[in-house]
């Protein structure tokens, strides 16, 4: 954002994510930032590593036979 | 991307060496590293998300010991792991590469075959929501590139195996 709040810039890029590297890298990689409560500048961030965590405790693998819904908790 | 694996990749790796001084006159070489696991950052977080309140930092002491009662021979394994993290990559090309090494291996099914993912959703179906709820919980990044700030609105799936199309904003270092 700007001074005024208006959307400076924006863009959308195609990308294959085939491995965790590639995820991490969307994210960010190591030049990951976040705005720290109370901060409002962007400071230097583990959110890129956080992201692909949840990314790894949502998707998971559904076996053969079982049906999800059933076994949910 | 399932979890915490069954089985590891190790790799050893030569720690670096320097020479050390005192005032006194002593001289001898010093491995920084001492011994230490570097360890996959990802695993790292899971790791403690299984700990709930008992979770400790990134750094952990592994401890395990073992007894043989026929023989009355036993053992100590002790090591300091080391989680990779953002900052010291940002600090070191030697973490940095590391890294890739660790976790630049392609999403495969059990026979081997790549998989096509769908990161944006879980699997119950729902969508998974990575950024942008609010503007706290929003991820940005520095685009090194171009110098320039980069907030991450949305992600969708597109046409072809495991490629999508990342919504991303050009913003200043406010958000």
């Amino acid at each position: 954002m700007d001074e005024n709040n208006e959307v400076i810039d924006e863009t959308i890029m195609g990308k294959t994510i085939n491995s965790n590297y590639a995820l991490w890298q969307t994210f960010g990689g190591y030049n990951s930032m976040e705005l720290k409560d109370g901060e409002d500048v962007l400071t230097p961030s583990e959110n890129s590593i956080k992201a692909v965590v949840n990314a790894m405790n949502n998707i998971g693998i559904v076996k053969p036979g079982v049906n999800p819904k059933e076994v949910e908790t | 991307m399932n979890g915490i694996p069954e089985d590891y990749n190790i790799a050893i790796v030569d720690d670096i060496k320097d020479s050390q001084y005192n005032v006194v006159g002593d001289v001898d070489k010093v491995k920084p590293h001492d011994g230490a696991v570097f360890v996959n950052p990802f695993i790292v977080f899971l790791e403690n998300n299984a700990l709930g309140g008992a979770l400790a930092g990134v750094n952990k002491k592994q401890f395990v010991h073992f007894y043989n009662e026929q023989t009355g021979t036993g053992g100590i394994i002790k090591c300091a792991g080391f989680g990779i993290t953002n900052d010291l990559m940002r600090n070191s090309k030697f973490y940095r590469t590391m890294m890739w090494n660790m976790t630049n291996r392609i999403w495969r099914q059990k026979n081997g075959q790549p998989i096509d993912l769908d990161i944006t959703k879980d699997y119950l179906g729902n969508p998974i929501l990575y950024t942008g709820e609010t503007k706290d919980s929003t991820l940005y990044y520095f685009d090194d590139k171009d110098g320039q700030y980069y907030a991450i609105d949305r992600i969708e799936k597109a046409e072809g195996v495991n490629k999508y199309n990342i919504h991303r904003r050009r913003v200043n270092e406010h958000g």
